[in-house]
């Protein structure tokens, strides 16, 4: 009787060390160079901190979170995609929805969360050229659409997002009368530029390449891309002026294996000392306001950040909700308008 | 191919009240790719059709209906079959000569030969393709090469449309349609050259007369195999065509990440399917397809 005592306790301690190994907490993100930032700002501290082991998937597209919704069978935990992405997902009920007793929401910027997402990383779409060829660059949506006064080969994104708000910029509406955009109007803009548009990048490693190899003079292109040309000795200028802000944004999938767990994470992802740590290692705005408080942002980071208090009035912000609307059209049209 | 197997050559069946065990044996062999077949292709492939029809879990038209609105969708599948189908006439004239060459040669300069046919297969197309980028470029060594060569005054626009992309696509399907006419030409008997010179054929008419007609099925086979991977494509004309080019794959990944919906891209991809063994049929009535298809 007493061995079997001994194998029960024997068990018994199996069974509560297992019980205390670390959980894994399944995270969806971006991969590349962002992968890199986010691993080294947010999933090794706050992974030692919770005690958590990270399964890792990437990818740019919320499919896979469909997928598994639809089908019943959830695996991640925790995915992260850009704003519009975040809040058509929330109509559709893909997330679930956030425990406010958990996370602070209180120092992040007003429009970078809902009752479901809360907001990673803030990047901004610019007007970039290469100062070697282009001597007089054009600061403007306007002046990038004068050919005659500002000429060069020209680039811009083959995406609606922020490509449609330049061409109603150049077209002279106004920064804060842009939503609901006025497609019609738009498109017979960019139907303006077509003919002097030479390549348009579908990737964001493309822009870059485009820049630096594919003799392209003006390029619509994410700010962190155009630095990180510049950071490489590239040939690359840009300006925030008229570029276009947008976030990325963490959910919790909707019947998620570890929810709390999850919420519980969320929690310290939006704390200003790991978005500050992201901001230093990216190049990248972030959702946090406070980050300056922690010392760690250096006053020369500023002007490349589109969240600076002198970049960030320049620019607008793309309106997620319009974009989660109104996205299928807008890009149905778009394909239709590529291929006239 | 497995309907082939099993209709053919059947001189030893047994009484019609039951099955002989050579129809059985064979069957239970075959059992396990057909099951492979259905599971992966037909099952898979029927299971697109019903989704093509369904919006938001209910019947509906309204992905074939959205096909016929926006005529982007006519646009890019005609220039899918355009662009595909000179690719293919491009790799035909450049590869036939290829595999002409290969199977003169002695065996051991032949496997030389055939090692740097596929020597560019073990590289990632998406290398290759950015290879191109900068070869093709208005400042890139080609158009530096024919500018100083002073055959051209301006730089050719080689990049950013569907030139570059023909080229970059011959580029990755050369070895396949090589290698198919390679292996149908490789057993060819040259003593039948020496005969019909002996009855007085020229070298030209011989190889249009004698070669050329031997080499058909490879050449079919090569031929089919380019088309329909080229029908495909997706990185190539993505990256080379610098946006200008739209092809079907790349609006069918862009119908999956907009409407959240298998349907809306199921429609089109059923649409391609069938544009496909469309295409496949015509070809059929000129070159029979179990040449090419079945054993050589």
């Amino acid at each position: 009787m007493r061995k079997y005592g001994l194998v029960a306790a024997a068990m018994l301690l199996i069974s509560t060390a297992a019980a205390r190994a670390e959980e894994t907490i399944s995270y969806l993100t971006a991969g590349g160079v962002y992968l890199e930032d986010i691993t080294k700002a947010f999933l090794d501290p706050i992974g030692k901190k919770l005690g958590i082991k990270w399964s890792l998937e990437t990818g740019d597209v919320d499919t896979p979170i469909r997928i598994q919704v639809q089908s019943g069978a959830v695996t991640t935990d925790i995915a992260e995609f850009g704003a519009s992405t975040c809040a058509q997902g929330a109509a559709e009920g893909l997330y679930e929805k956030l425990d406010f007793n958990v996370i602070d929401t209180s120092e992040l910027a007003p429009g970078t969360f809902s009752d479901y997402y809360v907001g990673s990383t803030i990047y901004s779409t610019v007007l970039t050229w290469n100062p070697k060829t282009v001597k007089n660059p054009p600061q403007t949506w306007a002046e990038f659409w004068d050919v005659e006064k500002f000429p060069g080969k020209r680039a811009l994104w083959r995406n609606p997002r922020s490509v449609l708000e330049a061409a109603l910029l150049a077209d002279g509406v106004a920064k804060d009368k842009l939503y609901p955009l006025d497609l019609d109007r738009a498109f017979a803009s960019l139907a303006k530029i077509k003919p002097h548009i030479t390549a348009w990048w579908q990737s964001g490693a493309e822009s870059q390449q485009l820049l630096r190899e594919g003799g392209i003079d003006m390029i619509l292109m994410f700010n962190a891309r155009a630095q990180s040309v510049i950071d490489e000795g590239g040939s690359a200028a840009y300006t925030f002026n008229e570029g276009f802000i947008d976030y990325g944004c963490w959910t919790v999938v909707k019947g998620a294996p570890h929810k709390d767990l999850a919420m519980k994470v969320l929690s310290e992802f939006v704390k200003k000392e790991y978005q500050a740590q992201m901001t230093v290692l990216s190049n990248y705005g972030a959702a946090n306001t406070k980050i300056e408080e922690t010392g760690l942002i250096d006053a020369s980071l500023a002007p490349k950040l589109p969240t600076s208090a002198e970049n960030y009035p320049k620019q607008v912000v793309l309106d997620a909700d319009w974009w989660a609307k109104n996205g299928a059209e807008a890009q149905e049209r778009f394909d239709q308008f590529m291929t006239e | 191919m497995s309907a082939y197997a099993m209709t053919a050559g059947k001189p030893g069946a047994g009484p019609a009240h039951r099955i002989s065990r050579d129809t059985m044996r064979r069957g239970v062999l075959l059992a396990p790719a057909l099951l492979l077949v259905i599971g992966l292709v037909v099952l898979p492939g029927l299971w697109l059709l019903a989704l093509s029809f369904i919006e938001k879990g209910h019947f509906s038209f309204a992905h074939y209906e959205r096909m016929l609105t926006y005529s982007s969708y006519y646009r890019i599948l005609i220039a899918t079959f355009r662009i595909s189908l000179v690719v293919t006439l491009i790799c035909i004239v450049l590869g036939f000569p290829v595999a002409y060459l290969m199977a003169q040669l002695p065996a051991r300069l032949a496997v030389v030969l055939t090692v740097l046919v596929i020597l560019p297969l073990w590289t990632s197309v998406l290398v290759r393709t950015y290879a191109w980028l900068v070869l093709l470029t208005d400042g890139g060594p080609i158009n530096r090469l024919l500018l100083s060569s002073g055959l051209i005054q301006t730089p050719l626009k080689l990049l950013f449309n569907e030139t570059g992309t023909v080229i970059g696509m011959v580029h990755v399907m050369l070895p396949f349609f090589i290698l198919p006419v390679y292996s149908a030409v490789r057993s060819f008997d040259w003593s039948l050259m020496q005969a019909a010179a002996s009855l007085g054929a020229p070298p030209r008419s011989a190889f249009w007369r004698v070669f050329v007609p031997l080499a058909l099925p490879g050449v079919a086979a090569g031929s089919v195999l380019v088309l329909v991977q080229c029908l495909g494509f997706f990185v190539t004309p993505a990256v080379l065509g610098g946006g200008n080019v739209t092809m079907a794959s790349m609006k069918i990944a862009s119908n999956i990440q907009q409407y959240f919906d298998w349907g809306a891209a199921s429609a089109f991809g059923v649409v391609l399917l069938l544009a496909t063994l469309g295409l496949l049929l015509i070809a059929g009535r000129f070159v029979s397809l179990n040449r090419v298809l079945g054993p050589a």
